[in-house]
């Protein structure tokens, strides 16, 4: 007999991007159950022990000022705060903090387990129902082990590294989503079975090592800030004792071994032939790859407070298992490290995003809703912003209400996800500001400015949160008025900050009242002020995108039917089938004449 | 894509030398610009036309001592071709006169048109059909980048290099930026102030290198030029009063500051061209200095200038080395070898192919037309008109490359930000993107990548 349960939405997947969709459907009222295959690693942090960094901390500040848990997880349980990029300018700033592992999965389970609305069942999902009804075909629940189905009208999926995973280290190869997890085989072929693409990455990791068999003395300390910056907005303050990092590098020796080695490197045997991530490389890419450095880097960060384990960050590695221990041998600090875990390398299948809507919602199945490193993403932080706003629309699905979709000009969150629809991926996606024109206006600090009061429209947070921000803007707009409004000799205070040597200590000086203005709302009226004249400018070019993006382009729309376009054009607006033509014009190879002659079309038909 | 509430302005007038030369511009802003250059004989004032009218006066361009007359054509919203304000300068057709129309409304708040954009404009207004529409943007479409390309060629001959260069420069300096700013805790290599400073000053001077070169080029911009070399006497005069003569091409003279020069437009068959003598040669001659560092001096000077040289031979003397080594040398672009005076009797040594020439007997002149036709079609005579509009907008990218550049430069010393500097790298290379394609964020990632060891 087949037991069968009902609900709104079904989250498959509990790990960042399952976490973060799951509570933003409940949280804007949907019955929501979320399914993962082993209740024990619900956000469980596979690979480096630390949340944010630059861009990244942006996005942890954006999912938490749309409500999500991420950033409350981590201020809970950090065991070391650092903003990076301090001595750049505020727009460059991103925070980072190293997470305590084990406790970071137990907040993010606790959050979870607290959010009305939401069920978290341990199950294993093998296939997806979908109900077709002419050309098209809708999803309508999940089938599980054991004789048992979910029916939903929205299913989310975020199943990571699992689908099809297989693990590599030296010359051996082990089926399996994380090292001793299973892997899912059930979903690839549900997947393709509907007709969807499915390509492969690759990814790696370091081994971990016992802190205590560590040399220390042979290493440089790297501690953390001595003021902690929280993430949460909803933080006011960290208190807990902070826990050092420490750094060390490679030797030539090592790169010797490694060298004498590469016979045995599923990297160079053609044993691992997916595309793996630049931006972090293997330790023997790196030694391939850059010969003539004499030393790698490498950071030692701790994997918790009540465990010895320790993250050798740098690392990462597919090499075999002696070849990974004698290694060791040739790094002073490690000489007489004893390895808890060994490193390896995963391939997997992912779905190349451009079968994805801006709302994340397959083109293909209506309902069916994907998050996280299956889209080719890596990247706690990519996937929990991901699944918010998947996690989001599937339940503006429900209620027949537009999807959302956060602007370049407005989230990091926003800049990803169209990147991914648009342009698609040719390795694991990460963040970098560098891909956000408009990252003046991005800064981690002002998150909550930017998004929260999207998130109050949508009910994805709640009423302290929102009080919160509203005081804060108020505050903001009486200080702006009153610099804007205080002149002094031919400047307004306003004008005067604007300049590069001004600081607030110059305005306090001429403004007495200004000393009691709280330092936070100090700190936005600053910022605001230095970026000021580089936001007016890039303002004529966001107006004009949204201008364009307000010319939707129809769902079905028959882009072979617009018969001067290019032959190329026709063949990529078909391909991806832009939502609007500001989309249309941000897919490679697209000329503005090209976006002339479709223009000229879409009006033509009304 | 194309912003419909700018205004823009383009010269509407059939490119390469129509007898009148007409410059559009369109949008919200198009009389306010058109007011900052004319001059209404009436003294009328702009603003308050309500109906399409003709006005008479004169524009004030810089560069140019007296006020050109023209006359004004506006139609007001809604009644013009593209259902904004529109004005239509109607002047000369000199290009030159016409290109320097479009800099001066440019700076007074329009910007170049892109090509299509005015039917884009008159389609949305509906002022021409769906097919009509569909056919001008698809043909523009389908040309661009050859026509982009002839136009590059035609404009930059030697420029495209340095753009190149340019380009590469910025490029390095912005992965440099970048990779500080997303990859914090890496060991890369730090780039100081100095280094930075260095740097931009560097790009801004390469700009402005740039700037000046094309303008120079700017002259010719419009036509193609073909210009008379040789030694003194050696019959160039008369050759092109020959050649002018055939055509009915009015001869005119430019007083120089330094020598005068003729030119006359040649209609070859429907193909046009400037022929370009130099008429002081003699007098230059007369100087201190030798005849031959005098020739060599003109050459110089000519063969930079010119699109087509006309190599010319005196057939009545033996070859001096000047022209031997003109001979020997590999012409860098079109060349013809012309013997002349062959009426005369034969003294020269000169075994190489030339065309026979006599400018009393007009032997040869006809055979000198058809290899000049077919020089200057070589040349891309084609992409005349593409020229004009291009340069435009070169320049206008140039220039906003060069603010970009030189704000950049004034921040590095406030030490208020290398983010800001790259947002202003970032715009140059936008608008160097204009000119020669677009630069993606995966461009500057490839570098980064491919330079710095990456990996933490």
């Amino acid at each position: 007999m087949i037991t069968s349960y009902d609900f709104d939405i079904i989250v498959v997947g509990a790990g960042h991007a399952g976490t973060e969709a799951a509570l933003a459907a409940a949280r804007m009222g949907a019955a929501t159950v979320l399914l993962t295959s082993n209740l024990d690693t619900v956000a469980k942090l596979s690979c480096n022990p630390a949340i944010g960094g630059v861009a990244k901390g942006q996005i942890v500040r954006e999912i938490d000022a749309l409500g999500g848990a991420m950033g409350r997880a981590i201020d809970a349980t950090g065991i070391q705060f650092h903003m990076l990029n301090r001595r750049k300018g505020p727009a460059m700033h991103g925070p980072r903090a190293q997470a305590d592992k084990r406790a970071y999965q137990q907040e993010a389970k606790r959050i979870v387990q607290q959010q009305p609305g939401l069920i978290l069942r341990q199950e294993t999902v093998e296939d997806l129902l979908v109900e077709r009804s002419g050309n098209s075909q809708r999803i309508i629940g999940v089938q599980v082990a054991g004789d048992a189905v979910y029916r939903a009208r929205a299913v989310v999926l975020c199943a990571g590294t699992f689908m099809q995973g297989l693990l590599h280290v030296g010359q051996s190869t082990t089926p399996g989503g994380r090292m001793s997890e299973a892997t899912s085989s059930g979903l690839s072929r549900a997947l393709k079975q509907l007709g969807f693409q499915l390509a492969r990455f690759k990814t790696g990791t370091p081994p971990r090592v016992n802190g205590r068999t560590i040399d220390y003395e042979k290493t440089e300390l790297q501690p953390g800030d001595e003021v902690p910056e929280p993430f949460s907005f909803l933080t006011d303050k960290i208190d807990c004792k902070q826990l050092p990092c420490w750094i060390t590098h490679t030797t030539t020796a090592v790169h010797e071994l490694i060298r004498a080695n590469l016979d045995r490197a599923p990297m160079y045997t053609g044993q691992i032939q997916s595309t793996g991530p630049r931006y972090c490389p293997s330790i023997e890419t790196k030694i391939v790859r850059f010969a003539e450095k004499d030393r790698h880097q490498l950071f030692l960060e701790p994997e918790g407070r009540h465990t010895h384990e320790v993250y050798l960050n740098g690392l990462a590695t597919s090499l075999p298992r002696d070849v990974q221990d004698a290694m060791l041998r040739h790094i002073p600090s490690l000489q007489r490290a004893e390895i808890l875990r060994y490193g390896y390398a995963i391939e997997y299948d992912y779905l190349p995003p451009e079968q994805l809507k801006p709302s994340l919602e397959t083109k293909r199945i209506a309902g069916l809703y994907l998050a996280g490193q299956v889209n080719g993403t890596t990247g706690y932080e990519e996937a929990g912003g991901q699944g918010l706003v998947a996690g989001a629309n599937a339940a503006l699905k429900l209620k027949d209400q537009e999807p959302i979709v956060l602007g370049r000009d407005e989230a990091y969150i926003g800049v990803m996800i169209d990147d991914l629809v648009t342009r698609g991926v040719d390795e694991p996606y990460r963040m970098f500001t560098s891909r956000a024109e408009y990252r003046l206006l991005l800064r981690y600090d002002n998150a909550d400015r930017r998004l929260t009061p999207l998130a109050h429209r949508l009910g994805l947070v709640d009423a302290r949160r929102w009080q919160r921000l509203q005081a804060k803007q108020a505050e903001i707009a009486r200080v702006a008025d009153l610099l804007e409004t205080t002149r002094y000799g031919q400047f307004t205070l306003a004008k005067m900050l604007r300049r590069p040597e001004v600081t607030w200590t110059d305005m306090v000086e001429r403004l007495p009242q200004l000393a009691a203005v709280s330092h936070e709302v100090a700190r936005q009226v600053i910022r605001d002020a230095k970026y000021a004249g580089y936001i007016a400018r890039q303002e004529i070019d966001i107006a004009r995108q949204r201008r364009l993006a307000a010319r939707r382009i129809p769902d079905g729309f028959d882009f072979r039917a617009v018969d001067h376009l290019r032959a190329e054009a026709r063949e990529q607006f078909s391909r991806i089938r832009p939502a609007d033509l500001a989309q249309a014009g941000r897919l490679s190879g697209i000329t503005p004449a090209d976006l002339a002659v479709l223009m000229v079309h879409l009006e033509g038909r009304a | 894509m194309y912003p419909l509430d700018d205004t823009i302005v383009a010269v509407a007038s059939p490119p390469g030398g129509a007898a009148r030369g007409i410059v559009r511009v369109s949008g919200p802003e198009a009389y306010a610009a058109v007011g900052r250059c004319f001059q209404a004989d009436d003294r009328a004032d702009l603003a308050i036309v309500g109906r399409p009218t003709i006005i008479r006066g004169s524009l004030g361009l810089p560069g140019i001592a007296s006020p050109l007359p023209c006359e004004l054509y506006l139609w007001p919203d809604r009644r013009s071709y593209t259902g904004q304000p529109v004005a239509e300068i109607h002047t000369l057709g000199s290009p030159p006169l016409l290109e320097a129309a479009l800099r001066a409304l440019c700076t007074a708040g329009a910007r170049m048109a892109e090509p299509g954009e005015f039917t884009l404009r008159a389609f949305l207004a509906g002022r021409i059909d769906l097919t009509q529409a569909e056919a001008v943007l698809g043909v523009i479409d389908a040309a661009d980048p050859g026509e982009l390309d002839v136009a590059l060629a035609q404009l930059a001959g030697g420029l495209a290099g340095p753009l190149h260069q340019l380009r590469d420069m910025l490029l390095e300096l912005l992965a440099h930026l970048e990779a500080g700013f997303d990859f914090a805790d890496e060991d890369l290599p730090f780039i100081t102030s100095d280094q930075l400073h260095r740097q931009l000053d560097e790009a801004g001077k390469a700009v402005a290198k740039i700037v000046r070169q094309m303008a120079s080029r700017g002259e010719a911009a419009g036509a193609i030029r073909a210009v008379l070399v040789g030694r003194p006497n050696t019959g160039k005069s008369s050759l092109f009063n020959a050649l002018a003569r055939r055509t009915g091409a009015l001869v005119s003279a430019y007083p120089g500051t330094t020598r005068d020069y003729l030119t006359a437009e040649l209609d070859l068959d429907g193909v046009k061209c400037q022929l370009i003598d130099t008429a002081g040669a003699g007098a230059v001659a007369a100087t201190s200095h030798s005849v031959e560092q005098a020739a060599r001096a003109m050459s110089a000077e000519q063969h930079r200038r010119a699109h087509v040289r006309i190599l010319c031979i005196d057939s009545t003397r033996p070859l001096g080395d000047w022209e031997r080594a003109e001979l020997a040398r590999p012409a860098g672009g079109e060349q013809v070898v012309v013997l002349t005076k062959i009426d005369a009797p034969w003294q020269t040594d000169c075994t190489q192919p030339a065309l026979r020439t006599s400018s009393i007997t007009c032997q040869g002149i006809d055979a000198l037309r058809e290899e000049l036709r077919r020089a200057v079609l070589t040349t891309g005579a084609s992409g005349v008109g593409v020229v004009a509009g291009t340069a435009g907008r070169c320049r206008q990218s140039l220039r906003l490359a060069a603010e970009s550049l030189n704000r950049a430069l004034k921040i590095v010393p406030t030490g208020s930000g290398e983010e800001l500097i790259a947002a202003e790298v970032r715009v140059a290379l936008n608008e160097l993107g204009k000119v020669m394609g677009t630069i993606y964020t995966d461009d500057v990632l490839d570098r980064i990548f491919s330079r710095f060891c990456i990996g933490k």
